[in-house]
């Protein structure tokens, strides 16, 4: 902006001596000038403070609305406060890494279906299973979050900013492996026998982050599910038809475990050793 | 207020251990109100004695009390994040928001929740850093000196009893170093500001007290004028070169200022702040002067 308010127009805006364009005009341009700020404070009088009050809220408010993110917005349209919103809009920077998996399963599905092969299939669940860990992931933690330093030092609960943003990852990722499922559901209900595996280890997890950091807990999660069918000797789509109920007890087991463990020991989350 | 009160942050012995490596060894401070500067290399542990300070960070051993609370306490800690502003070490922005978007995020997680309140309150505290023409530029777009006065600002929020500052004027050209003296200097009054520094001028013109730590291990405790006074007798000026001495460099005069025991031809000078600090650490470490 390259006009600045005259100390007239100042005592006119205040006043209510101009027009309703020249009042929108100003009244866009004062939250991006400090200079024109501190000038209407100046010339602002005890007696018409309080009106002046009042429009500074009503103008401020609207134009922060206008400003703010589209992803805040969307959020705030689904029904979260525009507080929450913001909360999870600081994750932008994983957002790449988050859709370049999903996509990731997406493909493996496409080519599982066409290919109709037990390895294909098996390839298809191992890395859905893998969408909601990943999401999880990349919602908190030091190397995702440039201001982790500073949201730990902040009174608000460290577990709740993890919940809120897991929870904004997990949905998304579950919907997005679970319309990928649909590619390959002339398998049946096994299309989708990532789903309790994948949400337990996301849940497990959460609960080893408060010892180790989130990133490493996944990666070893991971790496141990990638590497079970090898271990067993057999193809993981086989693995997972001939397992897939076991597996599925299993998983609701890990995931209880966890949310106790959780539960009870979240508050070293927030005051981490290292 | 009595004696106790006017104790901000009380540490007794505190030991930082990192598996075998110690980052503080056997810390004792007690900080008032007023502002004290941290002195020390890279390394020497500062960083890790602000994050205790700042409830990131768990101590292994020792005492620590902040604003009168048990940071190891979970209630503590609220307590204290409630009456704290930090400005960690390395960048803690999100390069896509504004100014404001990411001081008006510190806010809510600050508990401001009354929305119009906030946004006052974020308005008020990037005016305080000069930065209220350019809260709707997006951070990635804002030069360094910038950048580091948007974490300023975040630390500014609610008008916190305890400012913890790591390296707060790194990016920071003269002029707006000298804005930052004046900003904190006025937030000071009855206030405690702790910040670690390189910039011995920064402590000079800032700090009623300076502490200077070297290895974990607190070297020196006192008025920046006291430190000063640890060099006097030897800090010399000469024509040539001394080999022999602790430190040694070529002045814009083009003579020689050594500092350490007095080299042949030489005459005695008053030292400053920062000969005072090279004396204490013994001399410029490995990595500046190699």
């Amino acid at each position: 902006m390259s006009w600045h308010l005259s100390p007239t127009s100042a005592k006119d805006y205040i006043g209510q001596r101009h027009s309703g364009s020249t009042v929108a005009s100003i009244e866009s341009h004062l939250p991006t000038c400090g200079e024109c700020r501190r000038l209407i404070a100046d010339v602002t009088t005890a007696a018409n403070e309080p009106l002046l009050d009042q429009v500074w809220q009503r103008v401020t408010i609207a134009l922060d609305d206008v400003t703010r993110p589209w992803s805040e917005r969307a959020l705030t349209r689904v029904g979260l406060s525009p507080e929450t919103a913001r909360l999870l809009g600081a994750t932008s920077r994983a957002r790449l890494s988050f859709l370049l998996a999903m996509l990731l399963t997406v493909g493996i599905a496409i080519v599982a279906a066409h290919g109709g092969r037990d390895a294909e299939f098996g390839a298809f669940l191992s890395v859905a299973a893998l969408g909601p860990l990943v999401a999880t992931a990349l919602a908190f933690g030091r190397r995702v979050d440039p201001a982790h330093a500073l949201v730990t030092t902040t009174p608000t609960s460290v577990w709740r900013i993890v919940l809120l943003r897991t929870a904004a990852s997990l949905i998304p990722a579950v919907a997005i492996t679970g319309l990928a499922s649909l590619i390959v559901r002339e398998r049946g209900w096994v299309a989708v026998a990532w789903l309790l595996p994948g949400i337990a280890m996301a849940v497990v997890s959460l609960a080893l982050s408060i010892w180790v950091p989130i990133e490493h807990a996944a990666l070893g999660l991971a790496t141990a599910w990638i590497a079970a069918p090898v271990v067993a000797l057999r193809p993981a789509g086989e693995l997972i038809d001939t397992t897939a109920g076991l597996g599925q007890l299993v998983a609701i087991g890990a995931a209880t475990l966890a949310a106790l463990v959780i539960t009870y020991s979240r508050s070293t989350l927030d005051f981490r050793e290292t | 207020m009595d004696t106790f009160d006017l104790t901000y942050v009380h540490v007794h012995q505190l030991i930082k251990s990192y598996g075998r490596q110690t980052a503080l060894d056997g810390v004792s401070l007690d900080l008032g109100p007023g502002i004290t500067g941290l002195l020390g290399r890279n390394g020497a542990g500062k960083t890790t004695l602000l994050r205790i300070l700042a409830t990131g960070l768990a101590s292994s051993s020792g005492v620590v009390r902040v604003l009168g609370e048990d940071p190891h306490d979970a209630a503590g800690r609220i307590a204290i994040r409630r009456q704290l502003g930090y400005v960690p070490q390395e960048s803690a922005l999100y390069e896509s928001f504004t100014p404001f978007d990411f001081v008006d995020y510190v806010a809510i997680l600050k508990e401001h929740t009354d929305r119009a309140d906030r946004h006052a309150e974020v308005r008020r505290v990037l005016d305080a850093v000069d930065l209220g023409d350019v809260t709707r530029k997006k951070i990635r777009k804002l030069s360094g000196g910038m950048k580091r006065r948007v974490s300023l600002a975040q630390a500014l929020l609610g008008d916190p009893r305890l400012l913890v500052l790591d390296e707060p004027t790194v990016g920071l050209d003269p002029e707006q170093r000298l804005r930052f003296r004046q900003l904190i200097s006025r937030h000071a009054d009855r206030r405690c500001v702790v910040l670690s520094t390189h910039m011995t001028e920064d402590v000079e013109a800032l700090c009623d007290r300076v502490i200077v730590i070297n290895e974990g291990v607190v070297r020196f405790d006192g008025t920046p004028v006291e430190l000063t006074d640890t060099a006097r007798g030897n800090v010399w000026i000469a024509d040539r070169p001394d080999p022999g001495a602790l430190v040694s460099w070529r002045t814009g005069e083009g003579r020689h200022r050594h500092i350490g025991s007095a080299p042949a031809d030489a005459e005695l000078v008053a030292p400053t702040l920062q000969d005072g600090y090279l004396l204490l650490s013994g001399g410029l470490s490995e990595e500046v002067a190699a």
